[in-house]
Formats: structure tokens, C-alpha cells, sequence
């Protein structure tokens, strides 16, 4: 199964038909056309889109430079950069269609500036037109695939005719439009069988079988054993913390925007559905709950504790604007709960309370806030940190929990990853 | 006051021009000194015609050879043949290296990879041209503007252009 990019334009639809790593400092990133040696006008743009510095590409990435074929001319403006960027991800999941879609193949159409410091889709121009010209090759993938998105800047929603707005989705962030890339969606699911190996709570399996049977003997000791992990009205002990339970959270709120400091950004929810098991060895798992303290009557002088449900190892997100603290307990193995802002890649210890650990909240308010929490087996020292941090700091923002997690292994700490979500509106 | 490089240039070109005219006489509209200074920027709307008389007259493609060289920002005179066996041995002189490289994906493409030391705001802001001038011809071969000092081309294994670039004989001129 491939997924076509293809960038929306006022000639019409072009394919991304591919993406070649060049590998070579003094081959600028460049645009062709079909493969042939006619470069594109927009080859400079690109250049700039990929390099450190002002772009993007490379940050996230990785490489060099690239050479990118596309099915026609592109000639002007940076309306491109949205769909390159999705390219990108594509090809890093090896998953980079050339623009011929076969039956069962996804496809995304895309057209957004890309604000490259804050991960932002920016509105562009013509939108009208440029859907107009996407009819007939509509009707053409919907003979082979029913995976076809159509991925406009939430700004130019309000262009959008009658007759698209069902078809159209919008994006504001990078994160928004990599959640239609199917490799993410799908790896999350099968992820968790690879991150059992990379997990330090494992046993590496010499002994597949009794392995296998811990597993279902757990498993089954937490289905029939009633556990009930945190009750609707209050917020577990840190003795008390396991397996979370789905229980609902109240986001029917209002607007209103105060203030917290922190540093996370943008979300990009590489988490899989981890799912850990009890090793052979004597190391606990490694659990966490989170809850939420929300204002009653918009003021945070009266609060409401929610728990927040979680799946796949990500609770459920919470606006910002409602929200007055933000709680967590850990199962006993959990000796800290370490912080991980997912655009910024800021690293922080989370002050532990009576009750377990407490989240800072961000400063600013006027973004989603995204994170991850790593919940260690092990104390951790504020110099080892801030080596943490500054070892993620060349690491593209698609690795970062894959890289943290291997160093903490590199320690011999053994962590369980989770992520979060705190939204602006 | 001393004529600058144009003026000069300009007084050489008439003068022969003018002998020209004298020596033949001719139905053709006579090319004018501006017609070939804007040939070489690129700012003829119909080079066609041009072209076309440079293409008839030895003397006067060696006029236009001498007045890009005049214009000419940086030369590298044509490389001594014993110098290089490799094909795509590239340039290198004070103002300007000029590199080539296979593309590893399609391999009869290369690029030409200029790099400029110190370039000119017209370099930086618009487009980067150069000639190779081989056998009294001269081949124009235009680069995007620069990006930190470096621009490139990428060219079929037997463009034209390449080839000439390529060639060890040629003299190749960076214009301002």
C-alpha cells in the first residue's frame, strides 16, 4: 500500500513522485521535472524548505539534501511546501507513492505555506481554484481508493465552497496533517510488539514460552481482578496506581485563556500502544494515571478532578483553557516522571507531591501543547537531564521517543513512554 | 579621461563595424554594439536574429567573444590538456569554482555545481551566466541566482552546454 502526494495548484494536481536522498554537502536540494534534468523554478524555495536554519526538512528528517521529481512544472509561490513536507514523512516510512494510484493506495491532495519555527500551516491563495481542478481526478481515485484527504490551511476554510467543505479537511499544524499519513495511524497498533524488544521491562526472550505465559497470566490476573485505578472523585495514591480505567472526560468548555509556564509544543503522536507485560525479571511495571483539576464556574479557585482516560499509552487531551492543574501517579515501580516537550524537545524532572507528581502548565495558552512522560524505574539527576537534552537536540522531532528510550536503556533505566495533549480551543 | 572597459569596448566595436560596412555592402540590419551587450545579458526580446548573423560572420563571433571578455566579472583561461584525464575535472580560480558531479540516481545527468566567492548583487538577486567560449563560439549557459554563494545546473550527459563547460579547451567567462 503506497500513499500519493500530490500537491494542489491552479494547473492542477502534481505528483510527488519521488524523493532521492543525495547525500552530498555540495548538491543543493533541487526540484525536477519527471525525472529529466529540467529543474524546477521553485528548486531555490526548496533548498531553503530543507536546509537547517530555514527549513524544515532537515531538522526533521535528517540528510543532506534531496532531489525531489515532480509530474509537472511548479512555478511560483510556496503553496508546495505542506505537501513536500508530507512527502517527507512518507518517504521516511518508506511508504511514498509516484503518483500512479493503485487500488487500495491512499492518497493525499495538500496545498499550505509551512511556518517552518512553529510547525504552522499558513493560508495560501486561490484555494477555490484549486479544488475546482480536482474533480475529475476525484472521481478517478474513487474508482480505486476511498483513502483520498484533501488537506487545505484552517485558514482558508472560509474559501472553501459549498460543495467541498465536506471533502476538505483543515490543518493548522504539521502534527494535524502527518495524523492522515496511514503508516502513523497503523504503527501505533503494530509498534507495540517492536517496542516490547527496545523496552527495558522486558526479558529479552531466551525463553519465549514462559514469557508468553506471564503475559497471559497477567493479563488475565488484570481482567478478573477488579482492579479499579482511580475512582471518578479522586485521585489514586501512588501506591494504588494501575491500569487505567476509561473513564469520561468532561470537555465541553468554555473559553477563556490564563496562564502557566512550560515547554512543550505541537503534537506529534508517535506513541504506539505499547503494551507491556510483566518480565521475568523482578522489574515492576511502569504505570502512570493522570488526572485533571478543571474550573467550576471558569475560575480555578473551585475545581473538578477528572481522571483522563488513556489509550495506546496517550490520555486523553484536555483544553487548556479549563484547566487549573494536572496530576499523576505511578505505579510503584515509578521513581520519576520525566517531561519531554514534543516540538522543543525541553527535558524536566516533575516535581513529585504527597500524592504523586504534579505537571506544570504552559505559560502561553494560544497553541496546542503537546508531551511526552517517561516514567522511570530509576531517580534522575538534573545533570543527566540536561544530558538527556542536549542529546536530543539534533534528534527530528519523529524520533524522539525512540532516541529517549535508548538512552535511558543506555543507563539501564527502564521507562514506559505516554503522551498528552493540551488544546487551545 | 580614460575610456572605462564599455566605452572602450564600444569605440573597438564601431570602428570595426563601421570598416565592415564600408568593405561590404549588405541587405541585413547591421548589428549594433547594444544588440550583442544585450545578447549577452540575456535582455534581447528576439535573439533569434542576432544569433543567426553571429552564426554567418567569423568576425564578428570573434567581436562578440572579445567584448564577453571585456564584460566578463572572472575568466579561466582553457585548462593545458595534459593537466586532467577526468572527464569531469572541474575549474577553480580566485573568484569562482565551477564543479561536476553525477547525479546517483539517474547517471547520464550532471550537475554543474558554481560556487562564488565574492558575488555581485545581480548574482546574488537575479540569474548567474556564464560562457564557454571554444572555436571562435561562444555558449551562454544560464544559472539560478545564488543561495550562500553557490548555484547549479543539471544537465543531460551530452548537452551542449555541458560539453562545452566541461571541455578543458574552453575559456569560461563569469559575467557580472
Amino acid at each position: 500500500m503506497k500513499l500519493h502526494i500530490f500537491v494542489a495548484t491552479t494547473q492542477g494536481v502534481v505528483a510527488i513522485q519521488n524523493i532521492h536522498d543525495l547525500n552530498d554537502a555540495d548538491i543543493n536540494s533541487l526540484v525536477s521535472i519527471n525525472g529529466t534534468s529540467t529543474i524546477s523554478a521553485i528548486s531555490g524555495g526548496y533548498h531553503n524548505f530543507v536546509k537547517k536554519g530555514s527549513g524544515i526538512i532537515q531538522r526533521e528528517f535528517g540528510g543532506i539534501s534531496y532531489r525531489v521529481n515532480i509530474s509537472e512544472q511548479i512555478d511560483q509561490g510556496n503553496s508546495w511546501q505542506l505537501a513536500f513536507y508530507l512527502a517527507h514523512a512518507a518517504h521516511q516510512q518508506g511508504i511514498l507513492g509516484n503518483g500512479v494510484v493503485q487500488s487500495g493506495d491512499s492518497v493525499i491532495v495538500a496545498t499550505g505555506e509551512v511556518n517552518t519555527s512553529e510547525r504552522r500551516v499558513l493560508p495560501v491563495e486561490q484555494v477555490p481554484k484549486k479544488l475546482s481542478l480536482l474533480s475529475s481526478k476525484l472521481e478517478q481515485w474513487a474508482q480505486l481508493t476511498e483513502k483520498v484527504h484533501i488537506l487545505i490551511p484552517s485558514k482558508n476554510m472560509a474559501d472553501v465552497d459549498e460543495s467541498f467543505v465536506s471533502k476538505v479537511q483543515s490543518v493548522d499544524l504539521l502534527d494535524d496533517a502527518l495524523k492522515f499519513l496511514p503508516s502513523l495511524a497503523a504503527s501505533r497498533s503494530e509498534k507495540s510488539e517492536i517496542e516490547i524488544k527496545d523496552n527495558e521491562a522486558v526479558t529479552p526472550s531466551k525463553n519465549r514460552g514462559s514469557w508468553m505465559l506471564a503475559c497471559t497470566l497477567l493479563a488475565a490476573g488484570l481482567m478478573y481482578g477488579g482492579y479499579h485505578y482511580l475512582s471518578s472523585q479522586a485521585i489514586p495514591t501512588q501506591q494504588n496506581a494501575d491500569l487505567p480505567q476509561t473513564e469520561q472526560v468532561d470537555d465541553e468548555i468554555g473559553a477563556e485563556q490564563n496562564t502557566a509556564p512550560d515547554e512543550v509544543q505541537n503534537d506529534k503522536d508517535e506513541i504506539k500502544p505499547e503494551v507491556e507485560v510483566l518480565p521475568e525479571t523482578s522489574v515492576e511495571p511502569l504505570y502512570i494515571a493522570m488526572s485533571a483539576e478543571l474550573k467550576k464556574n471558569n475560575r480555578c479557585e473551585t475545581t473538578e478532578k477528572i481522571d483522563l482516560e488513556v489509550q495506546n499509552q496517550s490520555f486523553k487531551p484536555v483544553l487548556l483553557n479549563q484547566l487549573c492543574g494536572l496530576n499523576l501517579t505511578g505505579s510503584n515501580g515509578v521513581k520519576t516522571i520525566l517531561l519531554v516537550a514534543q516540538d522543543t524537545k525541553a527535558v524536566r524532572i516533575l516535581s513529585s507531591t504527597e500524592n504523586g507528581w504534579s505537571i506544570p502548565l504552559p505559560k502561553s495558552r494560544l497553541t496546542d501543547r503537546s508531551y511526552y512522560l517517561f516514567a522511570l524505574s530509576s531517580k534522575l539527576s538534573d545533570s543527566q537531564a540536561r544530558s538527556l537534552a542536549s542529546a536530543l537536540e539534533d534528534v527530528p522531532a519523529i524520533r524522539v521517543t525512540k532516541e529517549t528510550k535508548r538512552w535511558f536503556k543506555s543507563l539501564d533505566i527502564s521507562s514506559s513512554v505516554f503522551s498528552h495533549k493540551l488544546l487551545n480551543y | 579621461m580614460q575610456p572605462d572597459k564599455q566605452e572602450y569596448a564600444e569605440m573597438l566595436f564601431a570602428a570595426r563595424t563601421g570598416l565592415q560596412g564600408l568593405q561590404q555592402s549588405s541587405g541585413e540590419k547591421a548589428i549594433l554594439m547594444n544588440d550583442l551587450v544585450q545578447l549577452i545579458k540575456g535582455n534581447l526580446p528576439e535573439p533569434e536574429q542576432v544569433i543567426v548573423q553571429l552564426n554567418q560572420s567569423l568576425t564578428l563571433r570573434r567581436q562578440y567573444a572579445e567584448l564577453i571578455k571585456q564584460l566578463a566579472y572572472a575568466q579561466s583561461a582553457s585548462q593545458v590538456a595534459a593537466s586532467t584525464n577526468d572527464k569531469l575535472a572541474g575549474r577553480e580560480t580566485d573568484i569562482f569554482s565551477l564543479k561536476f558531479k553525477r547525479d546517483t540516481l539517474v547517471e547520464s545527468q550532471i550537475y554543474a555545481l558554481l560556487n562564488i566567492k565574492h558575488p555581485t548583487g545581480n548574482q546574488s538577486g537575479k540569474s548567474v551566466v556564464l560562457f564557454a567560449l571554444l572555436d571562435e563560439h561562444a555558449e551562454r549557459i544560464e544559472f539560478p541566482s545564488l543561495i550562500d554563494g553557490r548555484t547549479q545546473q543539471l544537465f543531460e550527459e551530452d548537452d551542449r552546454r555541458l560539453q562545452r563547460l566541461i571541455n578543458p579547451n574552453s575559456e569560461i567567462v563569469l559575467m557580472p
